[in-house]
């Protein structure tokens, strides 16, 4: 099969088979190396597959090899004629990162940077098993379902302004919890408020460079400034619909007569009762998503507070985007505006300037997107652009993208002392279990620098600013 | 261990093979037992029936190991030992031995939140059955 360069940092895959529309992969030439050895591009066209997909099966420069779909996968559906897909949304539904920035400076924290992630550490439960000693009633979790980081706010836990600067303001109101099944409140119902394992994080960082000064001074950056990313998603609650909905949809393609190359793209017509149900169920795990990064930055206020002696008010939410989801947004196609679906598996949206869900204090700039990176270099804020609204269904990259296979890693670093190396580094890092620790290790990662420059390059999304880590709490 | 772990970038993967198909879901589950915990022989102290029901024999195969995530995580139950009682395309009973979690005793190895259908396909290949799985960790 023939790649064709388009542009620097742009691949098309030539529609083949029974491929409806082609593909094409954002990715620099360096990043493009490593990706055709990836089984990524085989997923990129089993997505092109799809009923009713529109213009192109979209890949961000941090594709990797995932299951259905790539993570970095971007596909957009016909209301019509398009289905939708738990496998291109994922099972961590509304797996995300929210960037809070302090008015720290770097040297008000560097001395007391253990005891920071020590406290951080103790307040937040990380790691597989750790979970919440309260649980959350059945009543409890129905409205966090369908109130989403409102309720949490309700509750007493953030600020009332924090709901502005949350993608959807933390609430998708199709939320149905009538259509969770009685397995994922039991999952959930002790983990609101817990990070999570894997890749889930919680980092402490400065601003070390920036790009452009009127987007970043908009964003109320400054060099030196200490923030905050939490990256944690739906944990059980979302898992299990998922798994829930993922047998639904296998029956629907038997019933829909719906061809597939691979069982994890199971999907059903969206106007189908089987689609309704799931996104119903859907946007309520993407609901429980947000309650539950929105209790952690209330948590990580409280010990920031306590330790640094600065008002809570003080610390301010910048943005929260979500990385697995399926959202209803308005795109041109042929000259016409069109509302679509869109599916985004380990991809971050981007709107535009005057978009009118871009927050109304980013309205010149652009809606942020945040990039985490691996733990040891460095993560980035850019910002969405027009050109984002016309290629990418306002679609960005949501990471660095693994360069190491977790056995690889585990491999690699086995006799190292992986937190001294990480203090050497600058990080402070205190986790659950040396395993999650050794899959983690910086150089598992791609560099995260070569992912947003490509996007950079092509002007999807800009580059604001850098941010370093000073300490991270792992599961 | 009739087992073995196979590259994948951001999951975890396994190819199972075994000489009939009960013997094929009884390894799957052994294959996500070795996963999920540390390697010692631990003895069972309850016993139950699971039934699950799927689509096809791949369908089934992700309903029975789904139905061990889940109990592992919401029960706390390690599932040990499993002896498929009775197996259709569509059915399956297994007699599946458990002990109770214990994090003096167990060390959780791989967070496993979920099974997927990506790559899925069990096949006879000759006198043998093969699949691949992969876990969504």
């Amino acid at each position: 099969m023939k790649i064709k360069k388009i542009s620097k940092c742009v691949w098309e895959i030539p529609k083949h088979g029974d491929m409806r529309v082609p593909g094409r992969i954002y990715a620099s030439e360096k990043l493009m190396q490593h990706i055709k050895n990836d089984k990524c591009i085989e997923q990129v066209i089993n997505v092109a597959h799809l009923p009713g997909i529109q213009k192109y099966s979209l890949a961000m420069p941090d594709i990797h090899w995932g299951y259905g779909f790539p993570i970095g996968g971007v596909a957009a559906m016909d209301l019509h004629e398009g289905v939708i897909s738990p496998g291109g949304i994922g099972f961590d539904i509304n797996c995300g990162v929210r960037l809070m920035t302090t008015p720290l400076h770097k040297k008000d924290v560097q001395s007391k940077i253990k005891e920071l992630v020590t406290l951080l550490f103790q307040n937040i439960p990380c790691g597989v098993g750790r979970e919440q000693s309260y649980k959350l009633t059945h009543k409890e979790l129905s409205r966090i379902a369908e109130e989403g980081a409102r309720w949490t706010i309700k509750q007493g836990f953030g600020k009332k302004e924090d709901i502005e600067f949350i993608e959807e303001n933390g609430c998708l109101p199709m939320a149905d919890p009538s259509h969770i099944s009685e397995r994922a409140y039991e999952r959930g119902k002790s983990q609101l408020g817990t990070l999570g394992s894997g890749n889930h994080f919680l980092e402490v960082g400065n601003i070390t460079e920036i790009y452009r000064e009127k987007e970043a001074e908009v964003l109320g950056l400054f060099l030196g400034q200490v923030t905050v990313m939490i990256h944690s998603g739906s944990r059980g609650f979302g898992h299990q619909t998922c798994t829930d909905y993922l047998r639904v949809m296998q029956k629907a393609l038997h019933k829909y007569k719906i061809n597939i190359p691979d069982k994890q793209l199971a999907c059903a017509p969206l106007s189908s009762p089987e689609a309704q149900a799931y996104l119903g169920a859907m946007s309520a795990s993407a609901n429980y998503a947000w309650a539950n990064r929105q209790l952690m930055m209330h948590r990580t206020r409280e010990v920031i507070e306590k330790i640094f002696s600065i008002p809570y008010d003080e610390m301010h939410l910048i943005f929260d985007v979500c990385h697995n989801i399926a959202k209803f947004e308005e795109y041109e196609i042929d000259g016409k505006l069109k509302k679509l679906c869109v599916h985004r598996k380990g991809a971050t949206r981007a709107f535009a300037p005057h978009h009118p869900k871009t927050p109304k204090p980013y309205q010149e700039i652009g809606q942020p997107v945040l990039v985490p990176g691996d733990m040891g270099r460095y993560s980035f804020i850019l910002v969405g652009t027009h050109k984002a609204m016309q290629e990418t269904f306002g679609s960005s990259c949501h990471g660095a993208g693994r360069e190491l296979s977790r056995t690889q890693s585990r491999k690699k670093f086995q006799k190292h002392d992986l937190h001294k190396e990480m203090e050497e580094q600058g990080v402070f890092v205190m986790s659950q279990g040396r395993r999650t620790m050794a899959e983690e290790m910086p150089f598992a990662y791609k560099d995260v620098s070569d992912v947003v420059n490509s996007m950079d390059e092509e002007g999807i999304t800009l580059k604001v600013a850098k941010i370093k880590p000073l300490g991270c709490i792992k599961g | 261990m009739v087992f073995k772990i196979m590259e994948h970038t951001a999951d975890l993967a396994v190819q199972i093979k075994a000489t009939s198909r009960p013997k094929l879901f009884e390894e799957a589950a052994k294959a996500y037992l070795y996963l999920i915990i540390n390697h010692q022989k631990w003895s069972s102290t309850e016993d139950l029936i699971i039934q699950v029901e799927g689509e096809d024999y791949e369908d089934l195969l992700v309903s029975w190991l789904s139905e061990l995530v889940y109990i592992f995580e919401s029960d706390r139950k390690i599932p040990l030992n499993f002896r498929v009682l009775q197996l259709s395309p569509t059915h399956l009973r297994c007699q599946v031995g458990f002990v109770a979690y214990n994090p003096k005793l167990h060390t959780i190895h791989n967070d496993i939140k979920a099974v997927t259908y990506h790559e899925l396909e069990i096949k006879k290949i000759k006198n043998n059955f093969q699949t691949n799985i992969i876990f969504d960790i």
